[in-house]
């Protein structure tokens, strides 16, 4: 099976972060072949935009994003492109669900065109009905 | 990276580098510590929330206008 992480999964590498014991079973599922876990493009483009409206360097920027690489890359999780129907898609969504944040519709646009589904814990995706699975629920 | 090479870099022998092609030449960035501890060192203050989001976007469209 098949899934697509957003923004939330890239900050729950932290070791502190709350998520982080779950995301670390959803790692060993990774790691045994159980489950494949794409990272969406936009996530990255929203984690940017994240470090960098809370005053993060360029410099400590791309040190997070070669740390992030890194750690993706000793579990074989690559990156999911964002095409120009993903961006289409995106903002017809939020024409209709106002709540989406620019992101939010992105990576609902990317999950709902593959038919694939969003590991989040945030529940604005169930509201454009982009599937979506918990860290809790992927981890058991 | 060889001694001549780390004479014009801050590097230390054994260091790891993360290398980033460039046209025909490379960019070649040396790495701190572990991964963990260093993506919390870098990125452990922030709360990624609904809130933090949001602003994330606000700087986006700002930097768009």
């Amino acid at each position: 099976m098949s899934y697509l992480a957003e923004t939330e999964f890239i900050f729950s590498l932290r070791p502190r972060d709350r998520w982080n014991k779950l995301t670390r079973k959803i790692l060993q599922k990774v790691d045994q072949h159980k489950i494949h876990v794409h990272l969406l493009e936009s996530a990255v483009q929203e984690l940017r935009a994240v470090l960098y409206s809370q005053g993060k360097s360029s410099r400590e920027t791309y040190a997070s994003l070669i740390f992030i690489k890194t750690k993706l890359m000793q579990h074989g999780i690559q990156e999911e492109l964002i095409s120009i129907d993903d961006y289409i898609l995106a903002d017809r969504l939020r024409e209709d669900h106002a709540e989406l944040t620019y992101f939010d519709a992105l990576h609902a646009a990317a999950a709902l065109r593959r038919n694939k589904t969003l590991v989040t814990n945030d529940v604005v995706y169930e509201r454009c009905e982009a599937k979506a699975i918990t860290f809790g629920e992927l981890a058991s | 990276m060889t001694a001549n090479v780390r004479k014009f870099i801050d590097i230390r022998k054994g260091q790891q580098v993360y290398v980033v092609p460039k046209g025909d030449s490379f960019v070649v960035i040396p790495l701190g510590g572990e991964i963990d501890s260093e993506l919390q060192k870098l990125m452990g203050d922030i709360k990624f929330d609904r809130a933090a989001r949001r602003k994330a976007e606000a700087f986006l469209l700002k930097q768009a206008k």
